[in-house]
């Protein structure tokens, strides 16, 4: 590559994919520009052995989760060290069910947040063929390709996924309603 | 239908509708209820959920932004700043001082002289194309 235009075209083409999975994947919009920042950089230095586009998304595709994982593992490991008496650490926010009326439990944005609670706590890979094949509706094959796994095991994590995601959501729900 | 007053088809038009995922409405309790209990309602649900993109806010300048860091600029800016001319200057010194020797004075026949002269040529040369070679490659 490729000049510097050209290069920043790349980057506007892609940033709305970069920047949504990050979100979706952290669970936190929390230094999101920073990690697309190190993306694209990322990309940039591995472009020169590229021949076709294809090859290229694909490339940024495992870049993006690559950065997502180490972002959350990073988030665990902070999370692990912070006490429950730390007052900035929100733990009112975080546990399900805690606080709010139950009118408030039925909205919209509790579901949501809900929903991405319970994404966090899917296994990587399940978490990654969700958001790849629902949020940016990429193909099962393109999945495997970014993943280099198999097809059926895309099918397979994405089945588990969707399954635990549901049963995760009643679990939060009946709490939810015992509580309020 | 089930047996709980909530009409499936309805629920899930109102979902498809985007109405209850951006907060057009809230789910009644009933209805709350209902997708708790009917795998169908709560299967449209989590899809449309998942399918929803976040709302994002890219800043304007991000792209050119990072475009601007990209480590291409900086190597531009190393070769342009620190050329390394000293073998053509040294190659050009050399070359200049054959030519004088060769024909400012007598021409030098079958001599030692003559040899040395044919050396240093053929010295120079092999220099210049070990010093430049790979600097015209890596342009």
């Amino acid at each position: 590559m490729h000049g510097e235009a050209q290069f920043e075209d790349v980057i506007r083409e892609h940033q709305g994919f970069v920047f949504r999975t990050l979100v979706r994947l952290t669970g936190s919009r929390e230094h999101v520009e920073d990690l697309a920042q190190e993306v694209f950089l990322r990309l940039y230095r591995g472009m020169e052995s590229f021949r076709g586009d294809a090859k290229m998304t694909t490339y940024l595709y495992r870049i993006t989760l690559n950065v997502a994982q180490d972002e959350w593992k990073r988030r665990k490991k902070e999370q692990s060290y912070t006490s429950f008496d730390d007052p900035d650490a929100g733990w009112e926010d975080r546990l399900a069910g805690a606080g709010g009326d139950a009118e408030q439990m039925l909205s919209s944005k509790q579901r949501m947040a809900g929903l991405e609670r319970a994404l966090g706590e899917l296994s990587e890979a399940e978490r990654q063929v969700i958001v790849m094949f629902h949020q940016e509706e990429l193909t099962y094959e393109k999945i495997a390709e970014v993943l280099s796994l198999p097809l059926n095991t895309v099918r397979t994590h994405l089945h588990r996924g969707r399954k635990k995601l549901k049963e995760r959501l009643r679990e939060g729900r009946t709490a939810c309603a015992m509580t309020a | 239908m089930r047996d709980d007053g909530v009409n499936c088809e309805e629920l899930q038009r109102a979902l498809r509708g985007d109405q209850v995922l951006r907060g057009g409405r809230k789910l009644t309790k009933d209805e709350s209820a209902h997708v708790d209990e009917c795998d169908a309602c709560t299967e449209m649900l989590l899809t449309l959920a998942l399918d929803a993109k976040p709302e994002v806010s890219i800043p304007a300048d991000f792209a050119a932004r990072v475009a601007a860091m990209t480590p291409g600029r900086q190597e531009k800016h190393e070769m342009t700043r620190t050329p390394r001319p000293w073998g053509v200057i040294s190659g050009m010194a050399v070359v200049l001082v054959v030519l004088v020797v060769c024909f400012a004075g007598s021409p030098p026949a079958n001599s030692w002289v003559g040899l040395v002269f044919v050396m240093l040529v053929a010295t120079e040369i092999a220099g210049l194309a070990l010093w430049l070679g790979p600097k015209w490659r890596g342009r």
